[in-house]
């Protein structure tokens, strides 16, 4: 499963997943972790009750390429809102935002016209997240 | 015997080759199951129901005298809201009240703490203050229904509003019914909302199964929980034996504690998962009630019989429904309902369809709810106890689960238990690598997931959603902050400080009973204590 | 970008060094005037010692002083995969929110393994961006152990009182592997005989300092003081030594930079080096063609 396009001193592509908010299901936070790093990615996973605060920081230490976040709790509104708004103002325009977690339909669309790119509810599979991560970052490796 | 043994191997030698198949914990499954897979003593290891070692049932008549009690989990919004969902449940015929309480309130934090910002009522009902629970049960008299509260760090907080609420309806403490999880061990494990050290929280469990077997004769002080484990990714085997290395350290905390084994051992309750593999989980219910008489009668020899009794909750497994195609989740749901019956459940909450969406919907919980009466009042199935014992296949797998279980309790305890093993991160390691497993197989299709990953449509679901409106959290937290105001603080910071005191050395049922009279909120209370003993940085295992 | 993230800017002091990880030469080169004399604290030990934990409490001291404090996490690559799991900002939660530290992760990368190539590039970054301090947390296993040495100016090695083959590899004087030994977790097991066999076969170095071994249990904050006052009296003794000390981690940073331009002309360039191998030429002259192609 190495990258086909191996070259040197390439940087992987860096993904943040992070679980926001109080709620501490991370079964799939985790697989997802240690597959996409069995794809060749990066993977920083924050752990669980960051704040949206928390998460964006890690992200620019990081210089992540995308930000995971899965909410199963509910309040997923509130927590990509905040995400979105702080990675606004730190000019993260370029960075891919996905969710994943308990999140019904209405609200989906809801988040995608917020500019969240992408969320996987339950069933996804892993080569859906990575083959999109792939595609849509902005590491063209 | 031998008659059968030559059969055997007549049959197996002329069969066309098959597939091999396991359960999904990795028992291989045989082709077909017969006497000689079963050679054993009939009454040492089924015996009569409601006879040691329990196997086939803790009753003698079970569901013949007395149904399962049907227990549908409830809470979102604010208690008020919540009041009104569980009067109609009572309405439709729910016979015992289980609550739901939201992330803040799972965490002892006030609704109006910072970090509850955008998770007020969304997972189940924002408590915060005594008062809050006098809203909740408001017009439902206690001392005549049971209620089971799954809550955890913050348990003996809100274990000891409920008691002050029954107190102002004038129910007094001895009359009192239910149930609190309170089943700390299992939150380092797999639910992660522990607050404190695992040390200071297995004493504050301890001090509330003390106080229980002294003033509350009637109530379960604690529920041993198997089902966050196996929803977190462990297999059937692992929540088995998992879920009985806690309850057998709970027993022997409170047998270092000074308590008599026939003080507090039959009000130990538990709580399994029911999923889909319909004949692992009835093995698995059966095996947990004879590992469980086995140990507690060779370990501390009791002199009542109900000290060896298992008594379980089952709510069929959450993980196991699909997002796509919901209304198959009424199948799945009803199948894992069927194993609960068939393995003698005590109480049982059946899931709704939408619970990979949302809260259920009343339409959905009401179906989940006639899921139940229809199993109970049409399928003949709690006609005779325990139906399927003596089936070939389901003794031997019962015998099966016990050996691996029993493998991993060895194991434990060479470990030096299982605080040790949280420490160290056995646990976590264990469901980390089952559940890597288990989507593994599921990417691969050797597991199928019907709608998933296999008879895939790409239709859209209709079905409707609750939506959790933001007025119920406008309305608590302008209540919350009226109540902050009109208390004596003096008083609550002086109950407080006691508490912090005694927090060690005492058993703290009694101050912070106290400090909740005198009106501390439940934040107040859990902040107090996390100064006294810390806040729990959990080591993070793949 | 290197004016704007001298000047405190977070973002671009991360973009900086994403800039050095794929290996933008220009940069580091212009970072090496632009250095300011950061300390360099290496932390080493197998995973679960508590490093993590250590440098959160050493460094949120320092942060108490007023100091900034840089930290930089190196993992492994999964050399089958070439991904990695980058957890160790995950075990400092209270040290990451604190502005004055600045946490990143490095993946060592499918090549090389060790450090990486570029760490010292990435710890000069952090230095221009006015980190006093910096943490290099690795988890010291062969090759790292001796790369450590070149690079930080004080090396600390954490090991538990139970697991580890760290008193073989030492006593096997493979190399002087830290300047000062910390068993953590010293109430979970026989920590006073590690402790006894360590003080045993440690050796005084050129400057007549023995390595301190210290018992401690960070997730108390046990013991931090005491390693905190280590650290600083073994910096003190070796202050004179500045200079040895930056001509080392210079020679080191040539190294790096040699090993980097040479596994990439290697793998570009390895299968028709071969060929020609094959096609007649002789080895010596093979690799000679090959260090000319590195100096064009």
């Amino acid at each position: 499963m190495r990258d086909p396009a191996d070259n040197f001193a390439e940087r992987k592509i860096r993904v943040i997943i992070a679980k926001p908010g109080l709620d501490g299901h991370d079964r799939g936070a985790k697989v997802l972790a240690r597959s996409l790093m069995e794809r060749g990615f990066d993977v920083v996973y924050t752990g669980i009750r960051q704040t949206p605060e928390d998460i964006v920081r890690a992200a620019v230490e990081e210089d992540a390429d995308v930000i995971g976040l899965s909410v199963l709790s509910g309040s997923h509104m509130y927590q990509f809102r905040k995400v979105i708004q702080l990675m606004k103002k730190n000019g993260m325009h370029d960075v891919l935002l996905i969710g994943g977690g308990i999140i019904p339909d209405s609200d989906k669309s809801k988040l995608i016209k917020m500019g969240v790119s992408a969320v996987f509810g339950p069933g996804s599979s892993i080569d859906e997240i990575s083959t999109f991560i792939r595609e849509k970052s902005r590491r063209l490796k | 015997m031998s008659e059968i043994r030559d059969g055997l191997k007549r049959w197996e030698n002329s069969k066309p080759n098959e597939m091999e198949r396991f359960t999904r914990s990795g028992i291989q499954v045989k082709a077909v199951y017969t006497p000689l897979d079963v050679e054993g003593d009939y009454m040492k290891s089924l015996g009569f129901p409601g006879e040691y070692p329990f196997t086939r049932g803790i009753h003698p008549t079970m569901y013949r005298t007395r149904l399962w009690t049907i227990r549908e989990f409830s809470g979102y919004g604010d208690a008020i809201e919540t009041n009104m969902r569980l009067k109609y449940l009572l309405g439709q015929g729910e016979t015992g009240l289980s609550i739901a309480f939201d992330y803040p309130t799972l965490l002892g934090m006030d609704s109006d703490d910072q970090l509850a910002r955008g998770e007020f009522g969304r997972a189940g009902v924002g408590i915060s203050t005594l008062e809050d629970m006098k809203l909740m049960f408001e017009g439902i008299p206690l001392k005549n229904i049971s209620t089971s509260m799954t809550i955890n760090g913050p348990a003996a907080v809100i274990w000891a509003f409920y008691i002050l609420a029954a107190e102002s309806q004038g129910a007094a403490p001895w009359e009192l019914r239910g149930t609190i999880q309170n089943d700390i061990l299992k939150e380092y494990m797999a639910q992660k909302s522990f607050i404190f050290p695992p040390e200071q929280s297995l004493k504050l469990v301890v001090d509330t199964i003390e106080y229980s077997s002294k003033y509350l004769p009637q109530w379960n002080p604690i529920s041993i929980s198997g089902y966050h484990i196996r929803e977190a990714g462990a297999n059937a085997v692992q929540e088995l034996a998992f879920t009985l290395a806690n309850g057998l350290t709970y027993v022997e905390e409170s047998i270092k504690r000074g308590l008599n084994i026939d003080d507090f051992a039959p009000r130990l309750s538990f709580f399994f998962d029911s999923s889909i593999y319909f004949f692992e989980e009835i093995a698995k219910f059966r095996a947990a009630r004879r590992i469980w008489a086995k140990e507690i009668k060779s370990r501390y020899n009791p002199k009542k019989e109900r000290s060896m009794w298992m008594r379980f909750h089952t709510q069929t497994s959450g993980v196991s429904l699909t997002a796509q195609q919901p209304e198959n989740n009424i199948i799945r749901t009803t199948i894992e309902a069927m194993a609960a019956v068939l393995g003698g459940t005590q109480s049982l909450h059946t899931n709704a369809m939408d619970e990979a969406w949302a809260l259920p919907t009343e339409l959905a919980a009401t179906i989940a709810l006639r899921t139940q009466q229809i199993i109970a009042d049409e399928s003949g199935i709690a006609d005779t106890v325990d139906p399927l014992g003596g089936s070939y296949y389901l003794e031997w797998l019962t015998d099966e689960m016990e050996r691996q279980a029993y493998q991993y309790l060895d194991k434990i305890n060479s470990m030096g238990g299982v605080v040790k093993g949280i420490r160290n991160g056995f646990f976590q390691r264990e469901i980390a690598e089952s559940s890597y497993k288990y989507q593994r197989e599921v990417e691969e299709r050797k597991r199928v997931i019907v709608g998933v990953n296999a008879y895939n449509d790409n239709r859209a679901s209709k079905i409707p959603i609750l939506k959790v409106s933001g007025r119920y959290e406008r309305r608590q937290l302008k209540r919350l902050a009226e109540y902050r105001k009109n208390r004596d603080f003096h008083d609550v910071s002086e109950k407080l400080g006691k508490m912090q005191k005694a927090s060690m050395d005492e058993n703290l049922m009694p101050y912070i009973i106290e400090a909740a009279r005198a009106g501390a909120t439940l934040g107040e209370i859990i902040r107090a204590l996390k100064d006294a003993w810390g806040e729990y940085v959990e080591p993070v295992i793949f | 970008m290197i004016e704007e993230a001298i000047s405190g800017d977070r973002k671009a002091l991360s973009r900086l060094m994403t800039e050095i990880e794929l290996g933008n030469e220009k940069i580091t080169e212009n970072l090496l005037g632009k250095i300011r004399g950061a300390t360099v604290i290496g932390i080493t030990g197998y995973t679960g010692s508590g490093k993590s934990t250590i440098i959160s409490k050493l460094a949120l001291r320092l942060i108490n002083k007023g100091k900034r404090v840089g930290i930089l996490c190196v993992d492994p690559s999964s050399p089958a995969s070439g991904g990695s799991l980058l957890g160790d900002r995950i075990r400092m939660p209270e040290l990451s929110r604190q502005p004055q530290a600045f946490i990143r992760s490095i993946p060592t990368g499918g090549k090389r393994g060790g450090l990486g190539y570029f760490v010292i590039d990435l710890i000069n970054a952090m230095d221009a961006a006015g980190y006093d301090y910096i943490f290099l947390e690795t988890v010291g296993a062969g090759q790292d152990e001796t790369e450590i040495r070149n690079i930080a100016d004080v090396v600390v090695m954490v090991m538990v009182p139970n697991l580890g083959d760290e008193v073989q590899v030492i006593k096997a004087g493979i190399m002087e592997v830290a300047d000062i030994f910390v068993i953590n977790k010293a109430d979970t097991g026989p920590a006073d005989e590690k402790e006894r066999e360590l003080l045993l076969i440690l050796n005084r170095d050129s400057t007549g300092w023995v390595p301190q071994v210290l018992k401690t249990a960070a997730i108390n904050d046990a013991g931090m003081d005491e390693l905190m006052a280590a650290i600083d009296g073994y910096l003190l003794l070796h202050g004179g030594n500045q200079r040895a000390k930056i001509a080392a981690r210079l020679k080191q940073l040539v190294r790096y930079h040699v090993e980097y331009r040479l596994d990439r002309l290697m793998s570009q360039e390895l299968d028709s080096k071969v060929n020609e191998l094959l096609s007649g030429k002789s080895l010596n002259e093979v690799v000679l063609q090959t260090l000319g192609e590195l100096a064009k």
